[in-house]
């Protein structure tokens, strides 16, 4: 089939009005779970499934895409806003949304996020309708070993993130990967620094984890301390107009460019998504910065690298779905199930027999990044109201949002206990300075690293050598260990020189 | 900074039992000459001791240092107004397993606002139960969650709330 | 002061007529039903009890509610579950991970201690499964390379001490070779494995490999079972290769101890009506869970457990884990 006889074959279940109508409900729905903290994308899928069942199946796919994407654009909302992440893809967006936000900045920010999600949604699904075939060549590649160094080249930011405080960051990503560790051993299947808790045989978990760092800390930070910094420091929408200069677009255009690529490629391996393509990009752009130290203050580039990379994904995620059946993420594989329901198995016979469902979550996916930016805009308006409520009830409402989103992940009241704790770990660590950031980079990354480098040394017997000898492994842990020794070399070289 | 180092003190001591404490009752790996299970933390904590190590004798440096600023009193750091809010977190999460989301919130709303400054008794419980009825809606109804029942006749009134949503 | 008393009078009231509600077994159910799944949703055991709770609902003229309590490997939800009144209300999910986890001592609940048996729904079985690309054309070829290369072959599957291991280890040591388990995170990752030419087997369900096979992407190898399955015409069984090995998964219903067994017949009868209507014997068919027979009663169910209790025990000892 030519590309137009696809597009031709796509439009033709797309552009119906009962699709349409189903695309734009998905993305008002999505937008609004994915705003909700604890409701990640993959859940927001799962609660539309019902609503597939009027659709035949490439129409259902291209509704539950809808959703995927929105979802993973509303995340970064409440993260600009109130430094909850709605979505764990969007943790990465409060590190520089928020404090814009507190600036008086949240207008500008929520555009250029929104704008971003759109950028690198497109670019992905054009990616997927265009190269599906040679990306999941690609993603095969991707063994064990490639994957490990994938994940270590995430850490290796570690010692880039904040030049000045080098060492306590290095100590809060390394505490980060020790917590990940606490856990039933996935590749041996014993309890591990469990201390005989049967809720830590599961792991610390992500979620309750990152909204407690977060946004209870911020909460309890507001509340020990309420000073009148508060009133301006709160995020406002009146005073922000949604304006990004045009010289400040373009100054951002390399960044869209290379997350969205690099999003794309993320979103292609399983077991790494939205939230591992956000972190992976952010540590790329402050390695490829001039200006590093913004990171984390309120830096443009820092967001859009963001939100950039983790829609992104989303079209990436589905790739290796479409074209062999595997999917790509958690929200790809509860796309699995809703075919399933359908009576429609996938592999690789799914294109050869319908090719139209590539073209279709193309154009589906098209609509939907240029629609969810409207709809965005709509639903961050609503949610700035909220913050004209008087901190004495939003403070609390914050932390309820936190505590019940929490909860909602796994059903687990313990997971409430982690999101306080967290929350009082967090605020300690602001206090000395320390970096919640880096910590939740390790506990995001630690599993992936180390269960690939295991499954990768078990492969090869034992051979580590053998390991890092493969093409791509090698490569990508050369760049590994520049990135983190010629910061530390710089530093040590300065102070020698007493600078 | 003397919290700061206590607290960098007792993160030490922790990584140093953990290092030991992550062989027990790890078997050597299956195959011989691969990562065993304890591998991978162990190497994590060494790094931890060596950094924490550094990170003490700086800290130390720099309340040394001529310019360093006078002992920060304890309290400046976790003034009453945290504790107490971190207290009430604490507690509510344990509670919920025993008075369910509908009571333990409605409690819980109403304290936190007034640590943060309200005293107006009607806006206090006001505030909370107009909280908590849109929280449950967002979340039971909405989302179908199952939010915590507590135990007792807090279970059945919360499994009867069910029941009328549904 | 007032308020406070006819509120609480209020609640006092309503559960006891609830709980009168509920001890009386003649009239059950008078209220919804939950369902308690250990694993997330969208797993393979949630899409069962979800496929089946809308004809089960028909049947019981009650709500049939799945609620998910995942964590832990599915200890999280059978704790959750031993702890809820045995009044035939909750009712609770699970598969041979609970017996595993019982052998293993993980929790201070054990399945057959603190449950009663209701019904088994299904009854999936392993499949080996390899690159149509690999280095092996069949189970033969690969058993003698194992031979002659001890370790070096390696098969991909997903947790080291789950069903699925359990069961290819046996396989493995039926054959008496030595082959590698890497345990991966989920089964899309195996099948990437796979496919990438990471790992040379994979041990997986006939659900997620029958397309692959079909499409020419892998072969199977291998079914642990006697009988040949339907969609697997042309996979040798483990009988046909001399290893009697037919463990494999499956899904069954449980009950906190203690519930009345007048209910837990009215449950027994309820489910199997609603098993045995159209649309999930429809919903079997198309996710390859008739390929073997899967339904017993609970006495049946309270013998499976006995029997595989007895079995997991031993093949610990037999593998060394």
């Amino acid at each position: 089939m030519s590309i137009y006889e696809l597009m031709m074959a796509g439009a033709a279940v797309v552009f119906t009005p009962k699709v349409l109508l189903f695309i734009c409900i998905g993305n008002i729905m999505g937008v609004i779970f994915g705003a909700l903290p604890g409701i990640s994308a993959s859940m927001a899928v799962a609660l539309m499934i019902p609503f597939t069942l009027t659709l035949d199946p490439v129409g259902s796919i291209a509704f539950l895409s809808a959703v995927y994407c929105s979802a993973v654009t509303g995340g970064g909302i409440p993260a600009i806003l109130f430094k909850i992440p709605g979505t764990p893809s969007s943790a990465v967006t409060t590190f520089d949304g928020y404090p814009l936000a507190c600036r008086g900045k949240a207008g500008k920010a929520l555009l250029l996020i929104l704008v971003s999600s759109a950028f690198g949604g497109l670019v992905s699904a054009l990616g997927m309708l265009l190269v599906s075939r040679q990306l999941s060549e690609i993603g095969l590649r991707f063994g064990p070993s490639e994957l490990f160094a994938v994940a270590f080249l995430g850490l290796s930011v570690l010692t880039s993130m904040d030049e000045d405080k080098m060492l306590k960051t290095v100590i809060s990503g390394l505490l980060g990967l020790f917590l990940a560790t606490m856990a039933m051993d996935p590749v041996e299947g014993v309890p591990r620094l469990t201390f005989g808790s049967t809720y830590l045989l599961g792991g610390i978990p992500m979620i309750p984890a990152m909204v407690g760092m977060f946004a209870v800390s911020e909460v309890l930070k507001q509340v020990a301390r309420p000073t009148e910094i508060k009133i301006d420091g709160t995020p406002s929408l009146k005073d922000s107009p949604m304006h990004v200069s045009f010289a400040e677009w373009w100054s951002l255009k390399w960044t869209m460019i290379r997350c969205s690529i690099l999003g794309t490629l993320v979103g292609i391996l399983p077991g790494a998504g939205a939230t591992i393509a956000s972190f992976l990009g952010y540590g790329m752009e402050i390695k490829l910065s001039k200006h590093p130290e913004e990171f984390g203050n309120g830096s443009l580039t820092g967001l859009c690298a963001s939100e950039t990379s983790n829609n992104a994904a989303t079209g990436g995620a589905m790739v290796p779905l479409l074209s062999l059946g595997i999917p790509g993420g958690n929200a790809a594989a509860v796309m699995v199930a809703a075919l399933m329901l359908q009576g429609v198995q996938v592999g690789p016979l799914l294109l050869k027999s319908q090719p139209s469902y590539l073209s279709s979550v193309f154009l589906s996916m098209a609509v939907t990044n240029v629609l969810m930016v409207v709809i965005a805009v709509v639903v961050a308006k609503m949610f700035v109201k909220l913050m004209k409520i008087p901190y004495y009830f939003l403070g609390p409402l914050i932390i309820l949002f936190a505590a019940v989103g929490s909860y909602a992940a796994q059903n687990n009241i313990t997971d409430i206990l982690v999101t306080m704790l967290a929350g009082m770990a967090g605020y300690f660590m602001i206090e000395f300075r320390y970096s919640p950031a880096a910590l939740t980079l390790g506990l995001v990354l630690g599993d992936i690293c180390e269960n690939n480098l295991r499954r990768a040394v078990m492969i090869t017997r034992g051979d580590v050598l053998a390991v890092f000898a493969r093409p791509i492994t090698a490569g990508l842990m050369t760049v590994c260990v520049i990135f983190l020794l010629l910061p530390v070399i710089k530093k040590f070289l300065r102070s020698r020189r007493g600078v | 900074m003397g919290i700061e180092i206590t607290v960098n003190i007792a993160l030490l001591c922790f990584c140093i039992f953990s290092f030991f404490y992550a062989g027990v009752g790890v078997t050597p790996p299956a195959i011989p000459g691969t990562l065993s299970a304890s591998a991978w933390p162990r190497v994590i904590l060494a790094g931890l001791i060596v950094a924490l190590f550094f990170n003490i004798r700086a800290c130390r440096a720099s309340r040394s240092a001529p310019d360093a600023k006078s002992e920060i009193a304890i309290a400046e750091f976790f003034p009453p107004k945290f504790v107490k809010s971190a207290l009430l977190l604490i507690a509510y999460s344990i509670v919920l397993n025993y008075l369910g989301f509908i009571t333990s919130t409605v409690i819980f709303f109403a304290l936190f606002s007034y640590i943060i400054g309200l005293r107006k008794i009607s806006s206090l419980i006001a505030g909370s139960v107009v909280a908590t009825i849109v929280i449950y809606v967002v979340f039971q109804i909405f989302l179908q969650v199952m939010l915590p029942r507590g135990v007792w006749i807090f279970r059945d009134f919360a499994i009867w709330l069910e029941i009328l949503a549904l | 002061m007032k308020k406070i008393a006819l509120a609480a009078l209020l609640i006092s009231t309503l559960s006891l007529v609830i709980a009168a509600a509920a001890a009386c077994a003649a009239d059950f159910p008078l209220r919804k039903i939950d369902v308690v799944v250990p694993f997330g949703p969208g797993s393979g055991t949630d899409t069962t009890m979800r496929a089946l709770a809308p004809s089960l609902q028909k049947v019981l003229g009650v709500p049939v509610v799945v609620l998910n309590q995942e964590g832990s490997g599915g200890l999280r939800g059978m704790e959750y579950a031993a702890k809820q009144p045995a009044d035939g209300y909750t009712l609770f999910l699970h598969t041979p991970t609970h017996i595993l986890s019982e052998v293993q001592n993980l929790s201070s609940v054990s399945l057959t201690n603190n449950f009663d048996p209701v019904v088994c729904l299904v009854q999936d079985s392993v499949l080996v499964v390899a690159s149509a690309k690999g280095r092996f054309k069949d189970w033969s070829e690969t058993a003698a390379y194992a031979n002659e290369h001890p370790g070096e072959v390696t098969v991909a599957g997903m947790s080291p001490k789950g069903i699925d291991a359990i069961s290819m280890r046996m396989i493995v040591k039926a054959a008496g070779v030595d082959i590698t388990f890497v345990p991966f995170g989920s089964g899309a990752e195996v099948n990437s494995a796979i496919l990438g030419g990471h790992v040379d087997l994979g041990n997986q369900g006939p659900a997620e490999t029958l397309e692959m096979v079909k499409g020419g992407e892998m072969k199977a190898f291998l079914v642990a079972n006697d009988k040949r399955l339907p969609a697997f015409p042309d996979t040798p069984t483990t009988y046909d290769m001399g290893l009697q090995v037919t463990t494999g998964p499956w899904r069954a219903l449980a009950a906190p101890k203690g519930t009345p067994p007048e209910i837990i017949a009215k449950l027994e009868d309820a489910i199997k009506k609603a098993y045995e209507s159209e649309e999930f014997q429809k919903w079997l068919k198309d996710v390859m869970l008739d390929q073997r027979p899967g339904w017993k009663d609970s006495k049946g169910l309270g013998e499976l457990w006995k029997n595989d209790l007895e079995f997991f025990k031993n093949a610990f000892k037999e593998l060394n884990l």
